[in-house]
């Protein structure tokens, strides 16, 4: 008899959307881990000195850093708001009596809490 | 059609292990109505048009869990899903993605069937109890925790749309791992040790890196992503459990 035929798989990560979304989301985590350098890089240059924390801080304000960090943003927000829609799978299952908790309250749960984080840092750091 | 019904065309994927190489796609055109399912279709194709084409079915009403296609690229139950939704077409029909093609329409199953035991799908108890004894008895809420999951009819959709299992065939894959938390979630069982070395193995929940896709395509709502995800919990759990058992024995 003749052998089965296995299909091979393409170009997946791209093809269908659902599928693009996924890989956008792991793709954006390189952007987040930039941003985790980033601020930690300044964690040294405070160590080393002023000179070195004020040089930090000028290579900040240079317009291609802001522009970086403008698309650091926006990948760490579609990172974040496409990793709080897994959430209700990625932790225990939660009951109310016989019936699950709805996923989309966990996830809006997240993200109501997200917000208010952020806010709130943005306030402290406005008024330090 | 607004009325619901007219004609369809279908594209199928054909493949004949005697003569093909690789699949080819085949135009077919049939009436359809308000009520016609992608499996009306292919059952009036092979009954009226062409009698070689090849497709598992059996139930007709979404239990058997036999009739799984590709229906416009994504995993569906052929007799779930109506024509009158795809009018006025085409309609492209491929068998499941990831399984080997044994002929047209029809998988070879192996892949999952083969790792059934492995999962211990029944309820393991460290002692017998008597008959005399009665039944275990179960209150709703426990039976809550293991509803979803114990309502999977083994079609194999989620298997089609997991590009984990398409790379990894080893992969355990999404119906399995579910039906490893249906048990370990049943208040009567007492198995979990036992299951805990395919949860934890490599080609087990480690394998999943939450694409959520197969929970997305499933027809009976069991959600596999969760149940695999929420056993990564439990695996990183049962690995420091193991690691403090050793650290504190002091031997090893
Ligand atoms: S988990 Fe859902 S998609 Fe997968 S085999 Fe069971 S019923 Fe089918
Ligand atoms: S024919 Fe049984 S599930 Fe479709």
């Amino acid at each position: 008899m003749k052998a089965h035929y296995q299909r091979p798989m393409g170009r997946w990560y791209l093809r269908p959307f659902y599928l693009f979304v996924y890989t956008l989301r792991e793709l954006t985590a390189v952007f987040v881990l930039l941003y985790a350098l980033i601020l930690l890089s300044g964690l040294a240059a405070l160590a080393a000195g002023p000179e070195a924390w004020a040089s930090y801080r000028q290579a900040l304000a240079h317009p291609l850093s802001i522009g970086l960090h403008g698309l650091i943003l926006v990948a760490a927000l579609y990172n974040s708001i496409t990793w709080f829609m897994v959430a209700p799978k990625a932790m225990p299952a939660l009951f109310i009596g016989t019936r699950p908790l709805p996923g989309l309250l966990i996830t809006l749960a997240h993200i109501v809490v997200f917000v208010i984080v952020s806010v709130a840092l943005l306030v402290l750091a406005g008024a330090g | 059609m607004s009325d619901g019904s007219g004609q369809i065309d279908i594209l199928i994927s054909r493949y004949d292990p005697e003569r093909d190489d690789q699949p080819h796609t085949e135009r077919f055109t049939v009436p359809y109505q308000h009520d016609s399912s992608v499996l009306d279709a292919l059952l009036y194709i092979k009954d009226r048009i062409d009698g070689s084409l090849s497709f598992r079915w059996s139930c007709r009403m979404a239990i058997c869990g036999s009739c799984g296609k590709m229906i416009n690229g994504v995993p569906r139950l052929s007799c779930k899903t109506f024509l009158r939704d795809y009018a006025p077409g085409p309609l492209h029909i491929e068998a499941l993605h990831h399984f080997p093609v044994i002929k047209d329409l029809v998988v070879e199953q192996a892949g999952f069937l083969d790792k059934l035991p492995e999962a211990r799908p029944w309820l393991i108890r460290e002692q017998e109890q008597a008959l005399a004894d009665g039944p275990h008895r179960q209150s709703p809420r426990q039976r809550a925790r293991f509803a979803s999951t114990s309502a999977c009819i083994n079609c194999l959709l989620c298997y089609a749309a997991c590009p984990q299992y398409g790379m990894k065939p080893d992969f355990a894959g999404p119906a399995l791992l579910a039906l490893v938390e249906r048990y370990n979630a049943d208040s009567r069982d007492q198995g979990r040790a036992e299951r805990m070395p395919l949860i934890n193995a490599e080609d087990g929940v480690w394998s999943c890196t939450l694409v959520g896709n197969c929970s997305a395509v499933c027809p009976k709502g069991v959600d596999p992503a969760a149940a695999i995800n929420r056993n990564k919990l439990e695996s990183a759990k049962d690995y420091f459990l193991r690691f403090l058992k050793i650290g504190s024995g002091g031997a090893e």
